[in-house]
């Protein structure tokens, strides 16, 4: 292939997953790292150093408005970044050993298997909140972990306070170690961690995720970018469409943003899930 | 309709919340970075079709890229030579280094504001980071 149509796909590829990734609220990353496994033939190291960079670019972008609009909660997205930065350093360095003892199949595997059973959970909760309150307890009292923001579509202001504080951390931990290991961003445990177990409403627990999601993909890709994952050329098109492509879907979709829309990609992400698993097991 | 500012410098502690100049500069260190970045992306990729066009895309892309730009001397050279991949690896450089300054930016905001606590924690962040890009990272290359 000529250089110039490959950065044109990989462009395009990245506008896709940005589009696709912010309507069924998985994020960019997970919908191009298949994409790049299986249509661009990129092995899986480079194919995650490229994920992250993706990662890092939509955080950054879609991380912008959130926190200009005061909805990331600062305080709470640095508390949980404690678990998250150990968990990311951890799971990329897996990620290194694994890729050094040839294992790389078994990480491809692992990604589809994380695939198939991410999608339909975040695709029927489509948006709908399912926040549970929660009480302070002592690391949430000690820290001033509670905040308030205005809604408005309620036009009010929605106080809110956090709790459930250990349970919180260790699902943050496992959401770095899966964001180290696969180049994702990890943001449908993170908003998880936020809304399940904090008990933030759910504007602010996917603004927080945001937020968050950029300093563990920068912890993950500091290995990865050392261990000679990160391929720029394959990394930068990408990035940069799924940027473009994030915020403009942001933009663009909250008129189509529902569950009979995102349920239209559950497929399409099925059978790239089932791919790239055959493509693990030598099969595809 | 936008939301009601909270008096005096909007700083609303009970709320947990920071003054908001905190959250306009945080925004603003991750929009400069990320302009920072994908203007080297865009700006490295023209200049890498400008000069490849009509080659192969395999030769381009690296097996091991630490042997092209990540090397710190062949790296800087390449800058210096106005090598597009060198600019590309710098875009990635600067998006990496984003959420770091954002971190850093959170750090001195909760020590500005005497949250000793959270400046401890944040600064605990900051560390984990740099361990890993200092100890871990060229640990396991």
């Amino acid at each position: 292939m000529e250089l110039l149509d490959f950065v044109l796909l990989l462009v395009l590829t990245g506008v896709a997953a940005g589009v696709v990734g912010s309507l069924t609220g998985l994020g960019g990353a997970i919908v191009a790292l298949p994409i790049l496994v299986l249509a661009f033939a990129v092995p899986f190291p480079e194919a995650a150093g490229a994920g992250l960079l993706t990662v890092l670019a939509t955080s950054s972008a879609t991380g912008t408005a959130y926190v200009h609009e005061h909805l990331s909660d600062l305080r709470i997205g640095m508390f949980l970044e404690v678990a998250t930065v150990p968990g990311a350093l951890i799971g990329a360095t897996v990620t290194v050993f694994l890729v050094h003892a040839r294992l790389d199949d078994a990480l491809l595997i692992a990604l589809g298997l994380l695939l198939l059973a991410l999608v339909p959970g975040a695709i029927a909760r489509g948006g709908v909140a399912f926040t549970t309150p929660a009480e302070p307890d002592a690391a949430a009292r000690s820290l001033g972990l509670r905040g308030a923001y205005y809604d408005e579509r309620r036009e009010e202001e929605v106080r809110y306070t956090a709790g459930r504080t250990r349970p919180a951390l260790a699902v943050a931990f496992f959401a770095g170690v899966v964001a180290g290991m696969f180049g994702i961003g990890g943001g449908v445990f993170k908003v998880l961690a936020l809304q399940r177990f904090l008990g933030l409403p759910m504007k602010v627990a996917t603004a927080t995720s945001n937020f968050m999601i950029g300093v563990t993909g920068a912890a993950g890709a500091s290995i990865l970018l050392l261990a000679g994952f990160i391929d720029p050329v394959i990394g930068a098109p990408i990035a940069l469409g799924t940027a473009v492509g994030a915020v403009g879907g942001a933009r663009v979709l909250p008129r189509l943003r529902n569950r009979t829309v995102g349920w239209l990609f559950v497929p399409v992400i099925a059978v790239l899930a089932v791919e790239v698993i055959l493509r693990g097991l030598g099969v595809g | 309709m936008s939301a009601p500012e909270p008096p005096g410098n909007g700083a609303d502690p009970s709320l947990g919340r920071l003054p908001p100049p905190v959250y306009e500069r945080m925004a603003l260190v991750l929009l400069f970075g990320l302009l920072v970045a994908l203007g080297l992306f865009a700006g490295g990729l023209i200049a890498l079709l400008e000069r490849a066009s009509g080659t192969s895309a395999g030769g381009w892309v690296s097996p091991n890229p630490l042997d092209r730009d990540l090397v710190l001397t062949r790296f800087v050279h390449g800058l210096a030579q106005g090598s597009p991949t060198a600019y590309l690896t710098l875009g990635a450089y600067a998006l990496i280094a984003t959420p770091v300054l954002r971190v850093v930016a959170g750090t001195a905001a909760f020590y500005a504001h005497d949250e000793r606590r959270m400046a401890a924690l944040a600064a605990v962040v900051l560390v984990m980071l740099l361990v890993g890009l200092l100890v871990l990272g060229p640990l396991v290359r």
